[in-house]
């Protein structure tokens, strides 16, 4: 039986068979990449076959991976028909979305942080309102960071911390799989009670308070 | 002896469609809900990381080419305990140094160097080395070096992740030991798989091409890992 153990137990192949098999190695890969696996992953289709074969939809939707799809222009279905179908209007998800309604109270000098996890694309509503003018920072830490990023890096979408505002309200695109909220400090003079109020495709909630992480659940309104 | 081998290859089938079903849409990299977990988490949570680490290893496609290129021509157990230890000291390594020292390194560039490996590997295997630069690079420590990049790469897979400080030591460990075990079970499927293989007369004959479509699913990964790279 084979006593070698190691490399290549067959005769040894001649220099133009490796160079053979090499080559047609890195071709075929070259193959699969360009017609296969860079159009399903990435969208990049430079020979058109991901659209051909209908792989690019792999890269432009999917609920936790995909680019958030731009709106496009209605286009027929078939002649002869009124009916217009437009895309891009929608990013569909798994499962249905949560509610959280909570009332947070922060006295005269208090900051504190909720964030949301929502996987890229999904969607969340949101209103808070307080009875004193609050600095807020709406923002989000990204599950993927830029290279060389520090370990507190973070995407500010709002800042205020100079007028301070008693309401926000919206409608927010998670633009990456992360955890996305405010930062809310309360520099007024006067305890504040901040409302807020969120209804979204997130699946856990984090609270920041008083240098300390935790993990809170949904809260239903009353 | 026609019995022991129908049961071989049905549970090789079985373990492999098992590897099939774990094997989540997101591939690679730890999944958007597992990656929740690991953010949210707080403190010791030894099964969970340990769960996490095998399902990686179970589930990396390019861990496993790279291990099946190692062990395609070692024959004797104590062979395939040696090369396998090298490779897990490899990975272990970096895996605690790159987490706990906070060594962070481009997670594509990393992948691109671990689907190299798997290059080298099939190259090794049809005797490229030897035949074509007239000599053979030390086999062991190759798969020491290529190990130490592997485990970059699991480090990577937790550092996209803000880590609670408390508990990371046991934390990491444990992720480590799931690597282990993981990768032990993947191993063992491998060698049914690989076993069963040898016992026909085939296996062989077929060699010399198993190692350069070897080669072939390096390179995609290369092209694939450095795409990411570019355009992201």
């Amino acid at each position: 039986m084979m006593e070698n153990t190691n490399v290549a137990a067959t005769e040894d192949p001649s220099k133009q068979k490796v160079l053979q098999a090499a080559v047609v190695a890195l071709l075929v890969a070259i193959a699969i990449l360009f017609t296969v696996v860079l159009p399903a992953e990435y969208g990049v289709d430079p020979l058109g076959t991901g659209a051909a074969l209908g792989l690019t939809g792999l890269a432009a939707t999917g609920a936790v991976e995909a680019p958030i799809p731009a709106a496009t222009s209605p286009t027929s279905v078939a002649e002869g028909t009124s009916v217009s179908v437009i895309k891009g209007v929608f990013v569909p998800q798994p499962s249905g979305y949560k509610v959280d309604s909570r009332e947070i109270k922060l006295e005269s000098g208090e900051g504190m942080e909720i964030k949301y996890y929502l996987p890229q694309g999904a969607g969340m509503v949101y209103s808070w309102t307080s009875n004193e003018k609050l600095f807020s920072e709406f923002h989000a830490e990204p599950d993927t960071k830029p290279a060389g990023a520090s370990e507190d890096y973070y995407e500010s979408y709002e800042k205020d911390d100079q007028a301070g505002k008693t309401e926000s309200h919206g409608t927010f695109t998670a633009p990456s799989s992360g955890i996305h909220g405010w930062f809310w400090e309360n520099q007024s003079g006067a305890p504040a009670t901040i409302k807020l109020f969120t209804a979204g495709f997130y699946e856990s909630i984090i609270e920041y308070r008083d240098g300390g992480k935790k993990m809170i659940l949904p809260a239903e309104p009353q | 002896m026609a019995n022991t081998r129908k049961l071989l290859a049905a549970t090789a089938l079985a373990i492999c469609l098992l590897f099939a079903v774990a094997h989540d849409a997101g591939a690679h990299g730890v999944s958007a809900r597992d990656g929740q977990f690991v953010q949210s988490n707080q403190g010791e949570a030894i099964a969970p990381f340990m769960y996490l680490g095998a399902k990686h290893m179970v589930t990396g496609y390019d861990h496993l080419l790279f291990l099946v290129g190692v062990i395609f021509f070692l024959y004797r157990l104590k062979d395939v305990v040696q090369y396998v230890t090298l490779f897990t000291v490899g990975h272990s390594l970096t895996l605690l140094v790159g987490v706990l020292g906070g060594v962070h390194a481009n997670p594509y560039i990393i992948d691109a160097i671990i689907g190299l490996s798997v290059v080298y590997k099939g190259f090794e295997n049809i005797g490229g080395f030897k035949s074509l630069l007239g000599f053979q690079p030390n086999t062991r420590l190759a798969v020491l070096i290529f190990g130490f990049f592997h485990g970059f790469g699991l480090a990577t897979k937790l550092q996209e992740f803000t880590l609670a400080q408390t508990g990371l030591v046991a934390n990491i460990v444990s992720f480590n030991v799931g690597v282990e075990i993981g990768q032990f079970l993947a191993l063992t499927a491998v060698l049914i798989g690989l076993s069963y293989w040898r016992t026909r007369g085939d296996y062989l004959r077929h060699a010399f091409a198993t190692n350069t479509a070897l080669m072939a699913g390096g390179f995609i990964l290369m092209g694939y890992q450095l795409t990411g790279y570019l355009t992201q």
